[in-house]
C-alpha cells in the first residue's frame, strides 16, 4: 500500500499533522496500535506554564528542549491552526499566543492553560471572574467528580460556591455496577429525554447564581448535549473536568479520527508496526502485524508513538528503547540516575525520548533517518509535568513537521 | 538494503494492563448493560483474583459479545477478550444447554437443516413454533432466525463448477464455512464466479469442519478442539500444495487465524499468513498486477460498509472498502465502526435478546437514515442482524463484486478463452 506519508501513532501528534497533510491533498495513512492518552484529556492544552511570555527565551536556557527547534515566531500562526483544527472538527477551542488562562484541575487547582475547549469554565487571570456566584451539581453517586474541592478552587478567586446534588433514574440503572458509573457512560446517557429531564432538574436548583458549574460529561450521547442543557436553564452553563476516562477526551479522538478520515485519511486501527526495511539512511517500507507481507510504502513518515503511555519509549529494568525503530534513545544513564528521590521533583525519565536534529529527523547509530520525523510526546528533552508543555510540545512539532513536508513537496 | 525486525512484540498478557480504562470506552456491551462487569473488570483486574482463587470467578462474564473491541483499543497490547474468553470456557459452572449445544454445531445442524429445508423455512417463520422454539429452547420469538438453502454450496459445486476448476493455471482454497455452505450457497457461487473470470479455480477441502467460532463462544473448547485439529490438517495439505485457503466469513478467517492459538491453544504459525480473506486475496492479487478486473458499464449502487468486529480485530476492512472502491459506478459511504450487537450466535439467545437490539439500535437508526441501496458486510451474522432490525438488504462485498464485473471484459483481460 502506497502512501505520501505514512504516521505512526493515532493520538493527537498523528491526528494532528495528519489532519495538515490530508488537507493539503496528501495521501495519508496513520497506523495505530491502541487508543491514545487523549482519553484522559482534560479539556485543556498547555503549551508552557511559566507564562506564554518566555516561549521566545526557551531555547535559551533549555537547548535540549523540542521548543528549541520551533521557531518562536511561528507559535501565533500555530495557535490559530490548532484553533482551526479543532473548529472544524466541532470543537471550538478558547485562548491565545499571548498569555496563559487559567484552568480548573478535577482537585480544585487552578492551572495555566494555553488553549481550552470552549465549554470548560475558565478564567483570565487569578481574581479575574466575570462570575459572581457559582452552583456546582454534584451527581448522586458519581465518585470521579469532587464538588467541595472545585469549590475550593473557585472561593480562590472570589466566587460564592454552592454545591448541589441530584440523581437521575437513568443514572440509577449505571450504579447498579458501581466501578462503571463513568464520566463516558453518564454522558452516553445523557441524549434525548434524560437529557431534557437532568437539564430540568438542574434548572430547578439554580438560585440566583450567575453560573451553574456540571461535570464535563457531555457530548457523547447527544453532540449539543451541553447547549441543549444551557437552553433550558437559561443561565451560563459550564463544565469542569472529571477523572478519567474523559468524556470530552473519548469524543475528542472521535472527532479527530473523522476529521482526518473525512479529509481522505487513511485510519489502520488496532496494529503494530513490527518491522521496517531500510535503505542506507531512508525507510523504504513498513510490516504491521495484521498486514504481515503487505508492505506500506511511503516518501516520509512520521513517527508519534509517544512516551512510555503509548509505548513510543519502553523502558526495562536494564535500558529504555524506541521498539519500532530502534532509534537512538537519549539521555543515557544509569537506572539509579532515572528517578529522584523526591516524587514531587522533576523526574529524570520524563524527558527520555529519541534523539532528533534541528528539522526532528530521528537517528540510527547517530546516523539521521532522512525521510522520517519523529513528533510529539516521544522527543526527547520536555518535561510535560514539571514544564507544563504537553500538549504544546504534540502540536507545535506536528504541525511544524506537517509543514515543511509540505514545503518539501512543493519545491 | 537492511531488514529489521522491531522489538515491538507485545507479552499480550494481563500484567501489561496500566488500569487506563481505555477498553471500558470501546466495549459495546458494557454501554447497554451495567450487570457486566466490563473488560477492565472482567480481564485484566479479575484474572488477578481468579489466578489466586478460581471462586473469584464472575458468571456475569457470560455477558462477554467475544467481540474483542477492547482489544483493538488497548494502548498495551492486553489480549482483553481472550483473557475473558478463557476464564469463561475455564471457571463457568454452567453447563451448556440444548439450545447451546445446537447453535455451536452449525455444521451437524446444517447438514441436517438443509435436507428438510424448505419445510424448515417455513416452520422457522411461523409464529407458534417460534414461541415454542422460546418457551423450550430459550431462542427469542422476536428473532429471525436464517433460512437454510435447499441445495448445500458444496453439492452445487460438485454437480456445477468442480469439473472445470482444474482449467484453471492457478487455483486458490476455500473455506467457505458453515453459513456459505448451508444458509447463503449463493455467496460460494458469487466467489467461484469472480475468481474464475480472473483465472484461479477454486478448491474447496472435503474435511473442512466449522471453524469452531461458535463453540468456542459457548465454552465447547474441546469439541472446538477437535474441529479445529482437523481443519488445521486440511488447511496445512493445501499450504503444502502452494494454496492459499481463503475464507468469506471474517470470523472464520478470524478463528483459523487467531483463536486457535490464543484460545484453543494450538500452534498453526506454519499456516497462519497462508489463511485470508477472500476481498485481501483478490485486492492483493490486483495490487501486484496478477489480475484485473473489468466491471460493467451499466453498474450503479450507493453502499454503506459496515465494519464487523472481527474485520477490525483482523484490521483487515480496508482491503473490503479498497475493492469496493475499485468499482465504477459504486459510491462507498463508511458506516461508524460499531458492533450490531448479534456477535454469531449471542442474539439468538432469548436472554441476550434486548441487550443486542440495545447495542445495535444507533446503527440501525445510521443505516435507515443513509439511503443506500445496501449495506455491504463481510460477517454472515451482521447480515442477519442488520436485515432484521433494518428495512436494507445486506451483501457480501464478493456479491457485489460478482454483480458488478463483466465477466466476459475480466476473462479477456486475463487472458482467458
Amino acid at each position: 500500500m502506497r502512501y505520501d506519508t505514512i504516521i505512526i501513532g493515532g493520538g493527537l501528534a498523528g491526528l494532528v499533522s495528519g489532519i495538515e497533510l490530508a488537507r493539503s491533498g496528501s495521501r495519508v495513512a496513520i497506523i495505530s496500535s491502541g487508543k491514545s492518552a487523549l482519553h484522559f484529556c482534560s479539556g485543556s492544552f498547555e503549551f508552557w506554564s511559566e507564562g506564554m511570555a518566555a516561549v521566545g527565551s526557551i531555547a535559551e536556557h533549555n537547548p535540549d528542549h523540542p521548543y528549541s527547534k520551533i521557531d518562536p515566531k511561528k507559535i501565533a500562526r500555530y495557535t490559530e491552526q490548532t484553533k482551526d483544527i479543532f473548529a472544524r472538527a466541532g470543537m471550538p477551542l478558547v485562548g491565545s499566543a499571548e498569555a496563559n488562562h487559567l484552568r480548573l484541575t478535577p482537585l480544585g487547582a487552578l492551572k495555566p492553560a494555553w488553549l481550552t475547549m470552549d465549554e470548560y469554565v475558565t478564567f483570565e487571570a487569578v481574581g479575574v471572574s466575570e462570575y459572581r456566584s457559582v452552583v456546582i451539581v454534584a451527581i448522586e453517586g458519581y465518585l470521579d467528580f469532587y464538588p467541595e474541592f472545585i469549590a475550593k478552587g473557585l472561593e480562590q478567586m472570589g466566587l460564592e460556591c454552592h454545591i448541589r446534588e441530584i440523581s437521575l433514574a437513568e443514572f440509577n440503572r449505571l450504579r447498579q455496577s458501581a466501578t462503571e458509573m463513568r464520566a463516558v457512560n453518564l454522558s452516553r446517557t445523557l441524549k434525548g429525554s434524560p437529557l431534557r429531564e437532568f437539564a430540568q432538574r438542574v434548572k430547578a436548583l439554580v438560585e440566583d447564581e450567575d453560573l451553574v458549574l456540571l461535570p464535563a460529561i457531555f457530548g457523547l450521547g447527544e453532540e449539543r448535549g451541553l447547549q441543549i442543557v444551557e437552553e433550558i436553564v437559561g443561565r451560563k452553563v459550564k463544565v469542569a473536568a472529571t477523572v478519567s476516562a474523559s468524556a470530552s477526551g473519548v469524543r475528542m479522538q472521535k472527532r479527530l479520527t473523522d476529521a482526518f478520515q473525512s479529509l481522505g485519511g487513511v485510519f489502520i486501527g488496532g496494529d503494530r508496526v513490527v518491522g521496517c526495511t531500510i535503505d542506507e539512511s531512508r525507510i523504504v517500507s513498513l510490516n504491521t502485524a495484521n498486514h504481515e507481507e503487505e508492505e506500506f510504502v511511503a516518501e516520509n513518515y512520521i513517527l508519534a508513538t509517544g512516551s512510555f503511555f503509548g509505548r513510543g519509549i519502553v523502558a526495562t529494568p536494564e535500558e529504555v528503547y524506541e521498539p519500532i525503530l530502534g532509534l537512538d534513545v537519549v539521555p543515557q544513564m544509569a537506572r539509579k540516575e532515572w528517578y529522584a528521590d523526591d516524587i514531587l521533583d522533576a523526574q529524570p525519565f520524563q524527558k527520555f525520548g529519541v534523539a532528533t536534529d534541528s528539522e526532528l529527523h530521528p537517528m540510527i547509530d547517530g546516523r539521521v533517518v532522512e525521510n522520517l520525523y519523529a513528533v510529539g510526546s516521544i522527543l526527547s528533552g520536555a518535561d510535560a509535568v514539571k514544564e507544563g508543555c504537553g500538549a504544546g510540545v504534540v502540536i507545535a512539532t506536528a504541525l511544524m513537521v506537517a509543514e515543511n513536508i509540505l514545503a518539501y513537496k512543493h519545491k | 538494503m537492511k531488514k529489521q525486525e522491531s522489538r515491538n512484540i507485545s507479552a499480550g498478557n494481563f500484567e501489561q494492563c496500566t488500569k487506563c480504562t481505555i477498553c471500558t470506552v470501546y466495549c459495546p456491551m458494557l454501554e447497554v448493560n451495567p450487570f457486566y462487569p466490563g473488560p477492565k473488570q472482567a480481564g485484566a483486574d479479575g484474572e488477578r483474583y481468579r489466578l489466586k482463587e478460581p471462586k473469584y470467578y464472575d458468571e456475569a462474564l457470560r455477558y462477554c459479545l467475544n467481540c474483542k473491541r477492547c482489544e483493538v483499543s488497548c494502548p498495551s497490547g492486553v489480549r482483553i477478550g481472550d483473557i475473558i474468553a478463557l476464564a469463561r470456557a475455564k471457571n463457568s459452572r454452567g453447563v451448556p444447554k440444548l439450545r447451546d449445544v445446537l447453535f455451536a454445531n452449525t455444521d451437524l445442524v446444517g447438514s441436517v437443516a438443509t435436507r428438510v429445508a424448505p419445510m424448515l423455512n417455513r416452520a422457522l417463520e411461523s409464529k407458534p413454533i417460534r414461541g415454542a422454539m422460546d418457551t423450550l429452547l430459550a431462542i427469542d420469538h422476536r428473532r429471525i432466525l436464517p433460512r437454510y438453502a435447499e441445495e448445500k454450496f458444496t453439492t452445487w459445486f460438485a454437480k456445477n463448477a468442480l469439473a472445470e476448476q482444474s482449467k484453471y493455471g492457478r487455483s486458490v482454497t476455500y473455506f467457505h464455512g458453515c453459513y456459505a455452505n448451508y444458509n447463503d450457497p449463493q455467496l460460494g457461487k458469487d466467489l467461484v464466479k469472480v475468481l474464475n473470470a480472473v483465472g484461479f479455480g477454486v478448491r474447496l477441502m472435503e474435511g473442512e469442519r466449522c471453524c469452531g467460532m461458535t463453540k468456542i463462544a459457548s465454552g465447547m473448547l474441546s469439541q472446538a478442539t477437535a474441529d479445529a485439529k482437523r481443519n488445521l490438517a486440511e488447511i496445512r495439505r493445501e499450504v503444502g500444495e502452494g494454496r492459499r485457503v481463503i475464507a468469506t466469513s471474517s470470523s472464520c478467517a478470524f478463528a483459523l487465524r487467531d483463536e486457535y492459538e490464543h484460545i484453543l491453544g494450538l500452534d498453526n504459525h506454519d499456516v497462519r499468513s497462508s489463511i485470508s480473506l477472500a476481498t485481501r486475496f483478490i485486492y492483493r492479487q490486483m495490487e501486484r498486477g496478477n489480475i484485473k478486473l473489468a466491471f460493467r458499464k451499466d453498474f450503479k449502487m450507493r453502499v454503506a460498509y459496515h465494519f464487523a468486529c472481527h474485520i477490525e480485530k483482523l484490521g483487515w476492512s480496508i482491503y473490503s472498502t479498497s475493492l469496493l472502491r475499485m468499482i465504477e459506478g459504486l459510491e462507498l459511504l463508511l458506516l461508524p465502526s460499531q458492533c450490531c450487537g448479534m456477535a454469531g450466535t449471542y442474539g439468538l439467545k432469548r436472554e441476550n435478546y434486548n441487550y443486542s437490539q440495545a447495542i445495535g439500535e444507533s446503527l440501525f437508526a445510521h443505516i435507515e437514515s443513509l439511503g443506500v441501496d445496501c449495506v455491504a458486510t463481510d460477517c454472515e451474522t451482521c447480515k442477519g442482524q442488520i436485515e432484521m432490525s433494518t428495512s436494507v438488504k445486506v451483501l457480501h462485498p464478493i456479491n457485489i463484486l460478482a454483480e458488478a464485473i463483466d465477466v466476459e471484459a475480466t476473462r479477456k483481460l486475463n487472458d482467458l478463452k
